[in-house]
């Protein structure tokens, strides 16, 4: 929506005290939203996306000389707001046990490869219709994968997210989360068919 | 040949690291044979599509969630304070 944040420009220019606007100003006004935002979708919490734009902001102050040669501003503060959000997953997975990754309804809790929660009944897997960037403009079928993310254990759906939303490596979520790469494939698995199951129960019926 | 849930497995592996190429061949021979798994497959697909297309939109979608104007206000003082 470009007109409302033109309106919301306009305003910040009024409310500086001495009228011009320093350019971290700008960034704060242009990007901000689109940062907030998207730390939110990935943290679920108002302050720690909060401090993660800032820390965002910072870092790109602290190489203005690389922010003036983005072709986009966006895309690349993007890209550093991705690495703050998986720093803050790395010192938050210190504190966080390691049964929050693996606690899941269905499917047994060890790493040893045994997929036993992942059969695949026959009348479960119908085709699914649909085109993903358009369904996701139904606000309806929005809440209901929003409600399957969040019944999944926080790390699932960091680990979930990082992997599939931002294309983050395998290798590295392993690092983050100290897990071995089999242990992380069993998780994914396992995640990919929560998400299915509780889809097809609550949209895909 | 090897079963619906080893294919599922891999299926699912194949998607975050390529599997031994034996392990390739089992799956794609299985891919032929069964009715169910390529469904899967084209499940598993869909599913990340449906994430990534969410999270992407994000920032349309929670147009109503933003950052207070005292949260900017206070991110545009301490970013003048660092710039000084």
């Amino acid at each position: 929506m470009p007109q409302a944040g033109a309106e919301e420009q306009n305003r910040s220019n009024r409310g500086s005290q001495d009228g011009s606007s320093r350019e971290t100003d700008l960034w704060v006004e242009q990007y901000g939203d689109i940062l907030y935002r998207f730390a939110l979708v990935r943290v679920q919490n108002h302050s720690v996306a909060e401090d993660l734009v800032q820390d965002t902001f910072v870092v790109a102050l602290k190489s203005q000389g690389s922010f003036r040669k983005q072709a986009s501003p966006q895309t690349w503060l993007i890209g550093i707001l991705k690495h703050k959000i998986i720093d803050h997953y790395r010192s938050n997975h210190k504190t966080v046990s390691i049964e929050a990754t693996t606690a899941s309804g269905s499917g047994t809790d060890d790493d040893s490869g045994n997929t036993s929660g992942t059969k695949i009944p026959v009348n479960q897997c119908k085709e699914w219709a649909v085109t993903p960037e358009k369904i996701v403009e139904d606000g309806a079928f929005r809440d209901t994968l929003n409600s399957c993310l969040d019944r999944l254990p926080e790390k699932s759906r960091q680990i979930f997210l990082m992997r599939e939303a931002d294309e983050i490596k395998s290798e590295e979520i392993c690092k983050v989360f100290n897990l071995t790469p089999t242990n992380l494939w069993v998780t994914l698995h396992r995640i990919r068919n929560q998400l299915k199951n509780c889809l097809e129960k609550n949209w895909f019926k | 040949m090897i079963t619906c849930e080893e294919a599922g497995k891999l299926i699912s592996e194949s998607m975050d690291h390529t599997p031994p190429l034996l392990e390739r061949m089992n799956l794609k021979m299985h891919l032929l044979m069964c009715k169910v798994c390529p469904t899967y497959m084209r499940q598993l697909h869909i599913l990340r599509g449906l994430v990534k297309s969410w999270a992407t939109g994000a920032g349309r979608f929670l147009a109503d969630k933003s950052l207070s104007r005292e949260s900017k206000t206070k991110m545009k003082q301490h970013l003048r304070q660092l710039d000084s």
